[in-house]
C-alpha cells in the first residue's frame, strides 16, 4: 500500500519532471524496479476510499478504485514486496548508521584528538626564542674587599700555574662551599650568593676537572667563575694545608700560593676587561653567539652586560634592538654609542627578520602538520579494532597499506587553510579513505554539513536528516532521469 | 522546509507521469517507512521530539528527490 501523502508527492514530482520534459527509468532488477512492477495495473494505493488514487490503466487521478472487501484490507503483491524491503532496508540502514557513528566516527574522534595533542605539544618558537639571553653582572664577591685586596693587585702579573694531580682525592661529595669560605661573614655571604647562582657542582667541577687546561674555550662568564673558584680554593688550601695531593708541606704551600696568585692574576684580568666593557658602553660579550639565522636549528646564547643594558633601556631601547644588530651585522661589538646612532635601523632590521621568519614558520607549520597526521595514522587504524574489522583486514590483504597510500596522497595536497578545519581532514582520511568500503563517509559528511549549516541542530537530528538523505539517495541511485517525449 | 506541496491534481495526467509518480511514490513510501522503523534509539528520539510525522518526513524525502531530479 502506498500512503496517500506519498502518492500526492509522487504526482507532484512527476509533474516537475513532465515540465522539464523528463522521465524516469528504473534500473532493471533493482529494488525500485521490483516495487514498481508490483504496483501492477490496478493496485490500491490506500485502504482509505477518499485517498487520491493512481490508476495506470485508466490514467485517472483522484478516483478511488477501492480494494477493501467487506471492510477488510486485502494485501497486494506490492504490499508484500514493500514490507519485506522495509524490514531488510531498515536493518541494513540501521547497521550502516550505527557503524558509521560508533566505529568510524569514534575513530575520527580518536585521530582528531591525537593530532591536536601532537600539534599543541609542538610549539613553534618565536624569532626571539632563538636567543638565549644571559643578562650578566659581575658577582658581588668580585667587588668585595677580599678581591680588591687579594686579586686586583695581581693584574698584569705573569704567573705560570703549577699542575696538581687531583686524582680521586676530591670527590663529588667534597664540601667545596665550606672549603672556600673565608671566615669573614660579609665576604662569605657574597661567596654563598655566588655559589647559589653558579651552582655548587659547577664550582667543584672547575676546581677538580681538567678544564683548567681548556680555559681558553670557556666563555667570558665561565672564565670569571672558573678563575674565582680556583682562586678561592687555592687560597683556602694555602691557609689550611689540609689536602696534600702527595706533596710535602713546603711544596704544598709553594704550589697552592703560586696557583692562588695565578688565578688571582687571571681573575684580575677578567675583572679589568669587564669593567672596561662597562665603561665603554659595550652591550655584548665578545663570545656571544652572533652568527644568527632564522633558518638555523640551533640556539644562539648571548651575554648582555646588564649594567650597560639598563642604561640602554633608560634611553628607550630594548632587547629587540640588540637582536636587530646581531641579525643585521652578525657581530658582537655593539655599544651604546652605536645604538644611539642607529637604533631605529636595528629595530627595523629585527622587524624584517620577524616577518621573514613568520613566513618561514608558516611553511613549517603545514609541513609539521602533514608529517604529524601521516605519522599518527597507522596506529589509529590499528586501535580498538572490532572483530569485523580484524576479519575484514585478514580477508583483504593490502587494504590497510592502500589506505595509507591513499591517505598520504591526500595529506600531501593539504595547505595551511585546511588546518583550520581538521575535522574535514580527519573525515576525509578516516571516513572517506580508511572506511571506503562502507557508507560511513556519506552519512558522517551529511551529518557534519547539517550541523555546521545550522548550529541549533543536535547530533540526533543531524543523524536523522542524514539518514533520510542516505536512504533517499540509495533509492534514487536505482533509477535514472531521462529525456522523454510524452504521448 | 520542503517545498513540495501536496495538492489535488486538477486534470488527468499522462500514463508516463503516472508511471513516474508510481516510482517516486515508492521511493517516498519506502524511505519514510525505513526511517520510521529505524532502530537507532537516538534517531527515534529525534523523530518524536521534533514532531517528525509521516507527512513531514515525506516532504523532506520529496525535497531531496526534487534536488536530485532537477540537478
Amino acid at each position: 500500500m502506498l500512503n496517500d501523502v506519498s502518492v500526492q508527492l509522487g504526482i507532484n514530482l512527476s509533474n516537475i519532471l513532465a515540465d522539464r520534459k523528463k522521465s524516469i527509468n528504473t534500473v532493471n532488477g533493482s529494488l525500485l524496479s521490483e516495487l514498481t512492477n508490483a504496483v501492477g495495473n490496478k493496485l490500491v494505493f490506500s485502504n482509505d476510499p477518499s485517498a487520491p488514487v493512481l490508476d495506470i490503466n485508466n490514467n485517472i487521478v483522484g478516483a478511488s478504485t477501492g480494494s477493501a472487501i467487506d471492510g477488510k484490507y486485502i494485501s497486494s503483491d506490492h504490499d508484500i514486496v514493500m514490507d519485506n524491503y522495509i524490514n531488510e532496508l531498515t536493518t541494513l540502514v540501521s547497521n550502516h548508521v550505527s557503524y558509521a557513528r560508533s566505529v568510524v566516527y569514534s575513530k575520527m574522534e580518536t585521530y582528531l584528538e591525537e593530532i591536536k595533542a601532537a600539534l599543541t605539544n609542538y610549539t613553534l618558537k618565536a624569532a626571539e626564542d632563538f636567543f638565549c639571553v644571559n643578562y650578566y653582572k659581575l658577582p658581588d664577591i668580585c667587588k668585595s674587599d677580599l678581591v680588591q685586596s687579594e686579586v686586583v693587585p695581581f693584574y698584569g702579573h705573569n704567573i705560570e700555574m703549577e699542575s696538581i694531580t687531583f686524582g680521586d682525592i676530591i670527590g663529588m661529595d667534597f664540601d667545596i662551599v665550606s672549603y672556600i669560605l673565608t671566615g669573614d661573614e660579609d665576604t662569605d655571604t657574597m661567596i654563598k650568593s655566588w655559589v647559589a647562582e653558579t651552582g655548587k657542582d659547577t664550582i667543584l667541577h672547575y676546581v677538580t676537572s681538567k678544564s683548567r687546561n681548556e680555559v681558553v674555550y670557556l666563555n667570558t662568564v665561565d672564565q670569571i667563575n672558573y678563575n674565582l673558584a680556583n682562586f678561592l680554593f687555592f687560597r683556602s688550601l694555602a691557609i689550611k694545608q689540609d689536602i696534600t695531593f702527595g706533596l710535602g708541606t713546603v711544596a704544598l704551600i709553594s704550589t697552592s700560593t703560586n696557583n692562588r696568585d695565578y688565578f688571582a692574576a687571571q681573575l684580575a684580568a677578567n675583572i679589568s676587561f669587564y669593567e672596561s666593557c662597562i665603561r665603554n658602553g659595550v652591550l655584548l660579550s665578545t663570545d656571544s653567539s652572533v652568527k644568527f639565522s632564522y633558518l638555523s636549528t640551533k640556539d644562539f646564547p648571548i651575554v648582555v652586560y646588564e649594567e650597560v643594558f639598563n642604561q640602554a633601556v633608560e634611553k628607550g631601547f630594548s632587547i629587540e634592538h640588540i637582536f636587530g644588530y646581531i641579525a643585521k651585522t652578525n657581530r658582537s661589538d655593539l655599544t651604546l654609542d652605536i645604538l644611539d646612532a642607529q637604533g631605529e635601523t636595528f629595530i627595523n632590521a629585527w622587524n624584517n627578520v620577524k616577518s621573514l621568519y613568520a613566513l618561514h614558520i608558516n611553511n613549517n607549520r603545514i609541513d609539521i602538520a602533514k608529517l604529524t597526521i601521516k605519522m599518527l595514522l597507522p596506529s589509529v587504524l590499528d586501535k580498538d579494532l572490532t572483530e569485523d574489522e580484524i576479519k575484514f583486514y585478514e580477508e583483504n590483504q593490502g587494504f590497510k597499506e592502500k589506505t595509507i597510500e591513499l591517505a598520504n596522497g591526500y595529506i600531501d595536497t593539504l595547505d595551511n587553510s585546511d588546518l583550520d578545519d581538521l575535522v574535514i581532514v580527519v573525515m576525509n582520511i578516516i571516513a572517506k579513505i580508511a572506511y571506503r568500503q562502507t557508507s560511513a563517509y556519506d552519512i558522517i559528511k551529511e551529518m557534519h554539513e547539517i550541523m555546521v549549516g545550522d548550529t541549533n541542530v543536535d547530533a540526533k537530528q543531524a543523524a536523522l536528516l542524514s539518514t533520510i538523505k542516505y536512504v533517499t539517495d540509495f533509492c534514487m541511485s536505482q533509477l535514472e532521469v531521462v529525456d522523454k517525449t510524452y504521448i | 522546509m520542503p517545498d513540495v506541496i501536496i495538492e489535488q491534481q486538477p486534470s488527468p495526467i499522462s500514463k508516463q507521469q503516472i508511471l513516474d509518480a508510481a516510482v517516486l511514490s515508492n521511493v517516498i513510501e519506502l524511505t519514510v517507512s525505513v526511517v520510521k522503523g529505524f532502530a537507532d534509539k537516538d534517531t527515534a528520539g529525534a523523530i518524536s521530539n521534533e514532531g517528525m510525522t509521516r507527512q513531514v518526513l515525506s516532504n523532506i524525502v520529496a525535497s531531496r528527490i526534487k534536488e536530485t531530479i532537477t540537478a
